[in-house]
This record gives C-alpha cells, sequence and structure tokens, in this order.
C-alpha cells in the first residue's frame, strides 16, 4: 500500500492551484452563484460535476490499485445535515458566496467580501454555541447513521466502489454534456450534434453580459489582443463546459482534490472560519466544538490562505479582474436593491452569516461537502447538495422574482 | 464583425492605456515566494493536524500585506478606474 502524510505548509500550494483555477471560472465573484439561484447561468454545476466525475473515477480507481487515502467522508446525521443544507442555500442566495469563494473574493479585492468574511465568523461562532448545547446535540447524533457512501463505511467494499464510481462519473459527465449553461443558451450534446450552430442572439447576448459582470470594476484595463482578453471574452462565458479550456479546468480541480486526499486531508474551506473563532474568541478546552476543530483541522488554514492567495494572483497575472476594492454591487442584487452599499453591506453579512452556520451545523460546505463529499460519492454530501439546491432555487425565486 | 467583438473593441476605447507594471509584479512575485517561505520555515516538517497558529498568522499576514498594497498601487495608477459596461 502506497502511503503519504505530506507537511502542512504543502496545504498552501493545493490552494493556490483551487483557487487560482476558480477564480478564473469567475465562481468569487457572488453574481456568478446568484444567477445559478435564478437558474439563469448554471456554470457552477457544470463545473463541479466535471471534477466530480474525473475526481471519482481517479480516486477509487487509485484505491482499488492499492493507494492509501487521507479519507474525509462526513457523517450523516439525516435531520443535522438537511437542517443545515436548508440553511446555507438560503445563505447562498441572499450572499452570493460560499464559504471559499469569500476567500477568493478577498483575494481579487472585492469589497462585499469583508462584510462577507465578518459575516461568516459570527456565524461559525454561533454554531459553535448551539453545539455546545442540548439541541446542538440532538442535531449531530439523532439518525446518525455515520461515514457511509453508496458502497458502505467509508475505506470498505473498494471494488464495489469502484463500479459504483464509473456509474457516478458517467452520471456527472452526462449532467455537464446535457445541461445548457445559459437559460437561452443550448448544452453541449446539442452543439455537437449541430455543426453549423452558430449562437443565437440571445445567447450571443448571455455572453456579453457574462463577460461585462466579470469584468465590471476590475480597477486595472485589459489591454487589447492579449491573454485576459481571451480569458474574459472567449473562455470563461462559453457554454461549451466540454471545451478544452472548461473541461481541464474541471478534470484539473478534481484531480487536485484527489492529491489532496493522497497527501494529507480532503478539501475543505469552511472549517478554518471555526478554527479562526477558537483561537480568537471561543477557545478549545472550554467550548467542546472548538476543541474538536483545533485538533483536527489539517493544514484547512494554510489551504485557505493559497485560495486567497491563488485567487489573487490568477486576477493579477492572468484575468486582470482585480477590484482594489472598488464599489461594487453584483447586477442582480442592483436591479433588486438599488444600488445603496449600506444594503449590499447588510447582505454580504447576513447571508454569509446564515451560509456558514448552515455549512458548520452539517459539518461541510462547498468544498468539503459538494466537490470532496461528492468526489467521495458520500451519501451525507449528496443529501447536502440536494437540499442546498432545493434552497438556493427556492429562495433566490422568492428574492430576485420581481427582476426575472 | 459580430457583436461580441464590437463590446471588446468599445471597451478598448473607453479604458485607460494600460501603463508598465513591472514594478508591481516583481513586487508581487517576491512577495509570493516570502510567503511560501514563511509559512515552510515556521510549520517546518509538522504533518498533523493541529496547526500552529502563529504560522498561520505570519503567512496569512504577508498576504494580506500584498492584497493591499497591490490595491493601492492600482488605485493610484489608474486613477481610481473601476470598469463599468458603458451599454448598461
Amino acid at each position: 500500500m502506497i502511503s503519504v502524510t505530506a507537511y502542512e505548509w504543502i496545504g498552501l500550494f493545493i490552494g493556490i492551484v483551487i483557487g487560482g483555477l476558480a477564480e478564473a471560472w469567475g465562481i468569487s465573484n457572488p453574481e456568478v452563484l446568484i444567477r445559478l439561484g435564478r437558474w439563469k447561468d448554471r456554470l457552477f454545476v457544470g463545473c463541479i460535476a466535471i471534477a466530480i466525475g474525473a475526481g471519482s473515477l481517479a480516486l477509487y480507481g487509485l484505491s482499488f490499485a492499492g493507494v492509501a487515502f487521507h479519507w474525509g467522508i462526513k457523517p450523516d446525521y439525516v435531520v443535522g445535515v438537511a437542517l443545515g443544507g436548508a440553511i446555507f442555500g438560503t445563505g447562498i442566495a441572499i450572499s452570493g458566496y460560499v464559504p471559499g469563494t469569500i476567500w477568493m473574493a478577498l483575494g481579487e479585492g472585492r469589497r462585499d467580501a469583508i462584510y462577507a468574511l465578518l459575516g461568516g465568523l459570527l456565524g461559525a461562532a454561533s454554531w459553535t454555541l448551539i453545539y455546545q448545547t442540548s439541541f446542538g446535540q440532538w442535531l449531530v447524533s439523532y439518525l446518525n447513521f455515520g461515514e457511509i457512501y453508496f458502497a458502505g463505511k467509508v475505506d470498505t467494499n473498494i471494488d464495489l466502489g469502484f463500479g459504483i464510481a464509473i456509474l457516478w462519473a458517467a452520471i456527472m459527465f452526462t449532467i455537464a454534456y446535457t445541461l445548457p449553461r445559459y437559460k437561452h443558451g443550448k448544452s453541449c450534446a446539442y452543439t455537437s450534434l449541430h455543426k453549423n450552430y452558430k449562437l443565437s442572439p440571445e445567447e450571443e447576448a448571455e455572453y456579453i453580459d457574462t463577460a461585462s459582470m466579470l469584468l465590471e470594476g476590475s480597477s486595472m484595463p485589459l489591454g487589447k489582443n492579449n491573454l485576459p482578453e481571451k480569458v474574459n471574452y472567449h473562455w470563461t462565458v462559453s457554454s461549451k463546459l466540454f471545451g478544452v479550456v472548461m473541461m481541464s479546468v474541471g478534470i484539473i480541480i478534481g484531480l487536485t482534490v484527489v492529491l489532496e486526499m493522497f497527501l494529507h486531508q480532503i478539501f475543505g474551506e469552511s472549517t478554518t472560519y471555526s478554527w479562526i473563532v477558537a483561537k480568537i474568541w471561543l477557545p478549545a478546552g472550554y467550548w467542546n466544538y472548538s476543541t474538536l476543530v483545533a485538533h483536527t483541522i489539517g493544514w484547512e488554514p494554510f489551504s485557505d490562505i493559497g485560495t486567497l492567495f491563488g485567487a489573487f494572483l490568477a486576477s493579477i497575472f492572468f484575468t486582470r479582474r482585480f477590484q482594489s476594492f472598488n464599489n461594487v454591487i453584483p447586477p442582480s442584487w442592483k436591479k433588486r436593491f438599488g444600488n445603496s452599499q449600506i444594503k449590499r453591506a447588510a447582505g454580504a453579512f447576513s447571508g454569509a452569516f446564515l451560509m456558514l452556520l448552515g455549512a458548520r451545523m452539517a459539518d461541510g460546505c462547498a468544498s468539503g461537502h459538494i466537490l470532496s463529499g461528492d468526489l467521495q460519492m458520500a451519501v451525507s454530501s449528496l443529501e447536502f447538495f440536494v437540499v442546498v439546491m432545493i434552497f438556493l432555487l427556492l429562495v433566490s425565486r422568492i428574492i430576485y422574482r420581481r427582476i426575472d | 464583425m459580430d457583436k461580441i467583438e464590437q463590446v471588446e473593441k468599445l471597451r478598448e476605447t473607453n479604458e485607460p492605456q494600460v501603463k508598465s507594471e513591472k514594478g508591481i509584479k516583481a513586487f508581487i512575485i517576491s512577495m509570493t515566494f516570502v510567503t511560501i517561505l514563511t509559512a515552510a520555515l515556521t510549520s517546518g516538517t509538522y504533518n498533523g493536524y493541529d496547526p500552529n497558529a502563529y504560522s498561520v498568522a505570519i503567512t496569512g499576514f504577508f498576504v494580506i500585506v500584498t492584497v493591499v498594497m497591490t490595491a493601492v498601487w492600482y488605485r493610484s495608477k489608474y486613477s481610481n478606474y473601476s470598469y463599468e459596461d458603458k451599454k448598461s
């Protein structure tokens, strides 16, 4: 059996790779997740499906071949995970952020990410307090089936797991292939079956709108005929998720998570908020959740710093979207709530508060559950993803129906 | 010329000229090495699951300094430029 446990600071590199690629995708921009909630732009679903498909194949294939991994399947306490997912989805609809994209947005120099960070820390602190109560204990113990995945308990039945992983990857790739990225666009399946397909005026308008939204607030000129121009006007706005660039980015992210699991642990982003709370406010030793987090978090604080730094480097050298903390309000939010900075700050703060509270309650977020968890085919992560999507769509519908 | 190209041209004519950014880019690359070196030296060969808070704090501090210094530099270099879509 091949087994490795890397030094903690190596996590910095993992974060830099994932943060940089995700920034290039545009996921650090809260408008992207708000548009996902409005079911207008499904980039996140398509990209994450490619990463999960490629990652699960590699993970279970290598595991079957005798490579040891640091598994990180989250326990499936049905009620707590569902309630956490519902709160998490609501928080995304309001703020447009998930825990990891707050770090990326800070690296991109987005002003509202500062308020989101503060709200997130308060949300994490709230869960540390709730965990100490009998209600908190009930949430994490009632109907708790432990660390299970589609083939049984974690790190068992790997041969069956590999078989299911092939099927799981096929489902993920099918979703990415058949789901049109844009509301008025066509899927990859359609465009590959219609070789002479040309962008419709509606789809072209979506491309232009997305490029403008991604660049809005950039504090640096883009320049002419260079790589950033290609990235912003052609690669990241493309609906071809199976195109070379989009596909490669998805696969690299999936394989990076597998590499991280080989080296040290799964890729997560939200535990660091609880860890910071434990270090500055609710100390380990007295608060049970802080004690748990302080001794098990691993290299996540380093990988989170890497995520921020990777997004920063990408926004300077690759996409030229660095905002220098300019006043930028996501277009959907602006249309619905106006230009007020105070309203946006309150939305980012309160949304991130809910989102982190939900993430800690469910023991994971978009990274620990949706990316790393679904890549490991964890039952809890699938449950979390389904509930998050339902509440994200539902709450977005309520909030943004006036502008849709 | 398709619509996307028209939008690109419109942006090119409205945005300020790109100036030399060699200085700030050299600073960022140097700080990248400083950050990685700081994390490596302060965290060392530890590979457990209870990270050293001081190591994380100093590494994070260097990253924050880099981001803030860069923001100040770009704001002064391009006179508080902020891209806005002229159509919207």
